[in-house]
């Protein structure tokens, strides 16, 4: 089942500016890792604003878990749907860590006695119990990351946009919390996860592409679909995995190798 | 000579429940004209370092010497600090951190004419760091603060770029940039490396690092866990260091454990590695 439809949704931040998204149709199925990718400014944070019922003055129908986004089910769908946005800082309301935690747990309506147990058990999660009683504004870049991921996932949502999220975090960090989503996943696999990212390897690991270009979206599919085609990736300015640029530069070059083949095959191939 | 940092440690909040010690007792020099990578994991101290370069803070103890600018912490004031600021220019991790006026076009212009440019000679300097950054005259008259999280760096690193510094820091330039523009970052790195500046990259993407970077700094903790070539960076123990290695090397190692080993071959690109695998299978 689709968990989002999103029908000739188009939208302008001003009268003065032309359209920032133009027309997009989208579905997301229940359950799956989408990623978006996009140039900067092709209106993906956009996107996701409008989604979250953030930008009202919008054209066209977008529906989430059923319910029609408007006024009357705007809270109903809150409970939904939760995003983490491309700056930390924009996000941060408590005066410390735990608080900020807190306060996304309480507009949720958690009982106060479960809190505490949900704030450590996510803080800990993503390696920031050290934390909790620091001021979100004095963390480190990947550190504010961090919290505003933990107060995401806390409120155990529905679906999840995560903006860019992790784009400032170390790579062990990265891999820690793509294990964590997919634990929260395997958990429950009717979770569904749409990230916003310039990550050509997330991206190659996820369920579903979505391409923007310019406020459209030009392209959609698996990954296998959307990212096979190492020239036709440069040439919407994307980024190409690195197994796919090895593959085709191989074979360029007189190899014979499967489109979609592990490095591990690429290496009995080459080794041979 | 270009910064050379001498038993420096810093402290947030001191003399606060919330002292945190960032920086102990660290010392490391940067050369001249070289591209240096800071890496480390998160919180590891690679941003309050260098905002030490520029005397955004100022050390605790020790003293940091750049070029002919010392600062000593035993000193009250830091000396000469806007000609340091003009030497020394510092993007920020996060471009909101920097951006501040009304217009793209004005926040821009803001540096050179604080540096003692005329209105119109300023406006041109802007102009031309905007098209460097691949920003056209249409955002001009635009609020900085309502552009797209990609859009706001370029910007950011336009009004860096428009104080024309001889060293250039840059903490994660390409975070949240597309692929494009990355490399029109980094392609103008190059550049301006090879009219003579001195460039300091945080980053957390190794291919990067492995890719410009001639010098790497590993922080730990608050200390430097490593400082040399990058090469020899990914021939140490890496399992506990948060960095990754590049994937390339990953391909290598793939390589290797079948009985393949390329280690001699100094390979750094793809069309390196498909170049030695050609011609070996021609052999
Ligand atoms: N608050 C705003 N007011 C007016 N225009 C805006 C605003 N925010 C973004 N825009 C414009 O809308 C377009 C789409 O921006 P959006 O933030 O959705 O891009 P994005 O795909 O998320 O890009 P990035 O990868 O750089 O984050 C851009 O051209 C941007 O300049
Ligand atoms: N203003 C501040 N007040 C108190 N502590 C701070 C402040 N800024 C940073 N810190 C702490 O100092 C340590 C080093 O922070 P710093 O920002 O230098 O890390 P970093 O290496 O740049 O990390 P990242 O990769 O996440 O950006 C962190 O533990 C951080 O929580
Ligand atoms: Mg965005
Ligand atoms: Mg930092």
């Amino acid at each position: 089942m689709n968990i989002i439809e999103v029908k000739n949704l188009t939208y302008s931040y001003s009268e003065e500016q032309i359209n920032t998204l133009h027309n997009v149709n989208l579905t997301i199925k229940r359950g799956d890792y989408v990623s978006i990718l996009g140039h900067n400014g092709s209106g993906k944070s956009t996107l996701a604003k409008v989604i979250m019922g953030l930008c009202p003055n919008y054209q066209g129908t977008i529906t989430i878990n059923g319910k029609e986004l408007n006024k009357e089910n705007l809270a109903a769908i809150r409970k939904d749907i939760v995003m983490v946005f491309q700056n930390p800082d924009n996000q941060f309301i408590g005066a410390t860590v735990e608080d900020d935690i807190a306060f996304g747990l309480e507009n949720a309506q958690v009982p106060h006695k479960e809190m505490r147990d949900i704030i450590l058990d996510y803080a800990n999660k993503v390696g920031m119990s050290n934390y909790l009683d620091k001021e979100p504004s004095n963390l480190s870049g990947g550190q504010k990351q961090r919290v505003a991921i933990a107060g995401v996932l806390a409120l155990n949502p529905k679906i999840i946009i995560f903006d860019e999220s992790t784009s400032m975090l170390d790579p062990k960090g990265k891999k820690e919390i793509y294990g964590l989503i997919s634990l929260l996943k395997k958990n429950n696999p009717d979770l569904t996860v749409i990230s916003i990212t310039h990550d050509i390897e997330e991206a190659y690991l996820s369920d579903y592409i979505v391409v923007m270009n310019h406020g459209e979206v030009i392209k959609e599919g698996t990954p296998n679909e959307v990212l096979k085609n190492a020239s036709e990736l440069a040439k919407q300015n994307l980024d190409v995995p690195f197994q796919v640029k090895l593959i085709d530069a191989l074979n360029k070059s007189g190899f014979d190798i499967k489109e979609d083949a592990s490095l591990e095959e690429v290496g009995d191939i080459v080794c041979r | 000579m270009s910064i050379k940092v001498e038993n420096v440690s810093f402290t947030y909040s001191k003399k606060t429940p919330n002292s945190y010690e960032a920086l102990h007792n660290v010392s490391l020099e940067i050369k001249k004209n070289s591209i240096t990578g800071i890496v480390g994991h998160t919180g590891s101290g690679k941003s309050t370092l260098v905002q030490m370069f520029n005397g955004l803070l100022k050390p605790e103890t020790g003293t940091i010497t750049v070029d002919d600018f010392v600062i000593d912490s035993k000193q009250k004031k830091i000396k000469n600090v806007k000609q340091l600021r003009k030497h020394v220019g510092l993007v920020f991790q996060f471009p909101e951190y920097q951006l501040f006026d009304e217009t793209v076009e004005k926040d821009v212009s803001f540096g050179p004419k604080n540096f003692g440019m005329n209105n119109i000679d300023a406006l041109n300097k802007a102009h031309e760091a905007l098209a460097m950054m691949g920003i056209d005259e249409t955002y001009y008259k635009r609020s900085p603060f309502e552009l797209s999280g990609g859009e706001k760096r370029k910007v950011a690193l336009a009004g860096i770029l428009a104080i024309d510094p001889d060293i250039l820091i840059l903490d994660e330039p390409t975070a949240g940039l597309d692929p494009k523009s990355s490399l029109e970052v980094l392609t103008l790195v190059e550049k301006l490396h090879e009219q003579g500046k001195t460039i300091v990259i945080i980053t957390h993407d190794m291919d990067l690092l492995f890719r410009y970077c001639d010098h790497v700094v590993l922080l730990k903790d608050g200390n430097v866990a490593f400082d040399g070539k990058p090469e020899n960076l990914f021939q140490k123990n890496i399992d506990d260091l948060s960095i990754d290695v590049p994937k390339i090397y990953q391909f290598l190692d793939i390589l290797k454990k079948k009985g393949l080993d390329l280690s001699k071959e100094n390979i750094r690109s793809v069309d390196e590695l498909v170049k030695v695998l050609t011609e070996r299978r021609k052999k």
